[in-house]
């Protein structure tokens, strides 16, 4: 007894037996898997169940009263079994989804159905795939051999050439002259490839976001995230100094952004290009049937004969002796491989040198990049510090035209490029297609307007610097009865005092609403040409012309004062409002006898640079006008230490008291082999008071200078403000 | 096995040539076109065939209408387009040139031996 069943096929209602029925929705099953990917694939199958429809309301017509196992067995006959099928064109060759699909078809609804057709790969034995090699072909024949993608081979081989000091050569050498080469099936399935219709550089992220189908801009992402990371650490490090440790995050971070470069690079390399609508689909895992989209034509001219053939001949000559197959090896292997070498070597120094080329565009880019960024950074710092910096600029510009000059220099010559580049940057991201080239006219129009400014500005800061002078020298009294001098610093050190957010600790200067301080200020020491100390307050800036520049310099104020045997001198010097800053100066020229000592007191280490003190340098001849700064500049820094005596020297010099002495003559000089006569000679002499005939070299005279200097009104406690 | 392999590859070049140069004496339907070829002693499948003509369409070749018939469901009757005619016409000539080299050096051949 016969189950049978109504369905309904293509709109007709068939009785049909049960049996049959199952059979019958096994192979439109098996159709439906092996049309999986067909385009097209519902009208096919449809038309196919018409078919079968109509081929059974044919046999009902013809008497039947329900379709047998039988006529079903009949139908699909006729129609055709999956693995029969041409279209699918069943390349014996290889081992593909389709195969399996077609395989596991016939297994399914066909017992006597054949064999699924196994794909020669040469299995037990690896080759070099001629048909797929960068080099050789070495890691393509080793993934054909284990059945995996062969861009993952070569990954690994990489990664060892570069990890392992170049471990990865001599390996892959050896691998090339050993294995044999034979014409392999690339392997089929879902590949690593570059993308070259989503590429920023080279489609690696494209690439890679099409294998594990995430969008790309995550890839892109995971990639650029520890470079830019480590830019804005780097950043943030400079503005705030809360992260003094630059361990972490930033170094970190930095090794990831070297290795994740070198990752792309060497994807870059290794990746094929998804060229073929084929690949395309491989790039995506999508279900391939190779054999219709195949790219590889040499593969379907192959005849299996020829090859056995040679593979024959590889047989034949490896069975040979080993003297004879050694020559055969040098001959043979040898030469081809010197061949091979040959002919890879040029298409591989082409590559190398696109790869070079490619790496140096890339680094332009990387360059052009850090540039427009810098740019970008200084628009944002000067925006900025125009709005806070509204003290500075009352003392930078004189004139408004100056300053619209400098906000136009700004905004011209530095925010356009940036805005271009800004520009540019999202029109790629966002692949728009500029419409016309006007964008780019216009912003090289504005830059060029923005580089006159520029000039007109430079021209217009350089004109108000033309002239350097200096006011002529202020005494600062002296109490004649010293022999040694303190040099100190009483004001407190300048440091900023308003409210920004700059955190640097040893500013040296410091800005308000009408006035600016800061401690550009040298000490000079110089030898006195009579027996007495000498100061002298000596004051310089820059100007328009030479009048302009003595007037600025008259306006410096700076404190100055002897206390008995101290100098007492303020901690920077002092600019109003009204002056502008124009690079003003100050020296305190401090001029010692000879024998006389000075010190220098802690604090002015604190308060001052390093370089603050000098010693008369060399004696420029009046008549070089070359340079205005010579006067500023007529000095040789000095190498000085605090709170140790220090003697001038009847020849200019100024050294450290211990390593002084004096001689018999007077004459205070470096120390010599006699020490401890000399030391008492200086002593002697110096208790003494005593005179010495020679003219010139002179100790301190106590009596004259003091005659001297004691007409001098003098109120140590009031510091000399001048 | 692999003599079969170069056979299928033959007869898969010829194929979409013989199957155009038959609706274009006239329209036709799939089960038509399945009997001239094997009337021609080069059967095919339907399986082979659908895929085939589907494409074909898809690519503008053909072009198709529905037609009702007593008998069944309603056929699908397939005629060529003007494109598909242009086609036609290269492969035809295609084929001249492929039948006349084959022949020619067959020929050769057997003379030389």
């Amino acid at each position: 007894m016969k189950k049978i069943i109504n369905i309904n096929l293509s709109g007709r209602v068939v009785p049909i037996e049960d049996a049959a029925y199952e059979s019958l929705q096994r192979y439109i099953e098996s159709l439906r898997r092996y049309f999986a990917n067909e385009e097209g694939r519902d009208e096919i199958i449809n038309d196919i169940e018409s078919r079968i429809a109509e081929l059974m309301s044919d046999k009902i017509k013809k008497g039947a009263s329900a379709i047998t196992e039988t006529d079903i067995q009949e139908i699909i006959l006729s129609m055709g079994r999956v693995e029969d099928f041409e279209e699918a064109a069943l390349d014996q060759e290889t081992t593909t989804t389709a195969n399996a699909a077609a395989g596991a078809a016939s297994a399914s609804y066909s017992k006597a159905g054949p064999a699924s057709t196994g794909a020669p790969r040469a299995k037990g034995r690896i080759y070099r795939d001629s048909s797929d090699k960068l080099l050789g072909g070495v890691c393509s024949g080793i993934a054909n051999y284990m059945n995996v993608d062969p861009a993952i081979v070569r990954l690994l081989f990489a990664i060892i050439t570069f990890g392992g000091f170049g471990t990865g050569i001599p390996i892959y050498i050896l691998l090339w002259i050993v294995l044999p080469v034979r014409d392999l099936d690339t392997y089929v399935g879902k590949r690593l490839f570059r993308n070259p219709d989503d590429k920023m550089f080279a489609g690696v992220a494209g690439g890679l976001a099409a294998y594990f189908n995430k969008p790309a801009w995550i890839v892109r992402l995971i990639f650029a995230g520890p470079l830019v990371l480590n830019i804005v650490f780097g950043t943030l490090n400079h503005i705030v100094f809360a992260l003094h440790r630059d361990l972490f995050p930033n170094f970190f971070i930095g090794s990831f952004t070297g290795t994740f470069i070198l990752i792309y690079i060497i994807l870059w390399i290794v990746l094929p290009e998804a060229r073929s609508s084929f690949e395309k689909m491989e790039m995506r895992g999508e279900k391939v049937d190779v054999n219709r989209i195949r790219q590889n034509v040499k593969d379907e001219m192959e005849n299996f004969k020829t090859r056995a053939q040679s593979w024959g001949e590889e047989v034949k000559t490896s069975a040979q002796e080993f003297g004879e197959k050694a020559r055969d090896f040098a001959n043979t292997r040898g030469k081809a491989f010197a061949g091979e070498v040959q002919q890879t070597a040029r298409p591989v120094v082409y590559n190398f040198l696109r790869a070079i080329g490619v790496i140096i565009k890339a680094f332009f880019i990387f360059v052009a990049g850090c540039i427009a960024l810098s740019l970008f950074g200084c628009l944002i710092a000067l925006i900025f510090g125009g709005i806070a910096w509204s003290p500075i600029t009352h003392f930078l510009w004189t004139s408004g035209l100056q300053e619209t000059l400098a906000w136009a220099t700004v905004i011209l010559f530095l925010g356009v490029p940036v805005i271009a580049f800004i520009t540019w940057l999202i029109r790629r991201v966002v692949r728009a297609r500029s419409r016309n080239n006007q964008l780019g006219w216009v912003f090289s129009g504005l830059w060029l307007m923005g580089w006159i400014c520029a000039i007109m500005f430079a021209v217009s800061i350089v004109k108000d610097l033309r002239s350097y002078e200096k006011t002529t020298a202020i005494d600062v009294p002296v109490n004649s009865s010293i022999s040694k001098m303190v040099i100190r610093v009483n004001e407190p050190e300048i440091n900023y005092s308003g409210d920004w957010w700059i955190h640097n600790e040893n500013t040296n200067w410091d800005i308000s609403d009408d006035s600016m301080r800061y401690s550009n200020v040298k000490v000079r020491v110089d030898k006195s040409e009579d027996s007495a100390y000498h100061v002298r307050i000596l004051k310089y800036s820059f100007g328009r012309n030479s009048f302009d520049a003595q007037q600025r310099a008259r306006q410096i104020r700076f404190n100055a004062g002897m206390q008995d045997s101290v100098l007492n001198i303020g901690s920077g010097i002092n600019i109003g409002r009204s002056s502008k800053f124009r690079g003003q100066g100050l020296i305190v020229e401090i001029q010692v006898p000879a024998g006389g000592k000075v010190r220098i007191d802690q604090s002015v280490a604190d308060a001052y640079n390093p370089w603050v003190l000098r010693t008369k340098g060399r004696e420029y001849g009046r008549f070089s006008r070359r340079s205005f700064a010579m006067d500023w500049d007529d000095d040789e820094s000095f190498d000085w230490e605090t709170n140790t005596d220090y003697v001038m020297t009847t020849d200019g010099k100024f050294i450290e008291a211990s390593k002084s002495e004096k001689t018999k003559d007077g004459i205070f000089e470096k120390k010599k082999k006699e020490e401890t006569q000399k030391k008492n000679e200086n002593r002697k002499k110096n208790d003494n008071d005593s005179t010495i005939e020679d003219g010139e070299q002179v100790t301190t005279k106590a009596p004259a200078p003091r005659e001297k200097k004691q007409q001098i009104a003098f109120n140590p406690m009031v510091p000399l403000i001048i | 096995m692999n003599i079969e392999n170069t056979q299928s590859q033959m007869r898969k070049g010829i194929l979409e040539f013989c199957i155009l140069s038959i609706i274009r004496r006239g329209e036709a339907y799939p089960s038509d076109i399945v009997e001239e070829m094997k009337a021609a002693n080069l059967q095919i499948f339907e399986g082979t065939l659908y895929p085939l003509l589907t494409r074909l369409k898809n690519a503008d070749m053909l072009t198709y209408r529905w037609v009702e018939s007593n008998s069944g469901p309603p056929r699908k009757y397939f005629s060529l387009t003007q494109k598909g005619e242009v086609f036609y016409g290269e492969l035809e000539q295609t084929w001249q040139e492929l039948s006349n080299g084959v022949n020619a050096l067959t020929n050769r051949k057997e003379n030389n031996s």
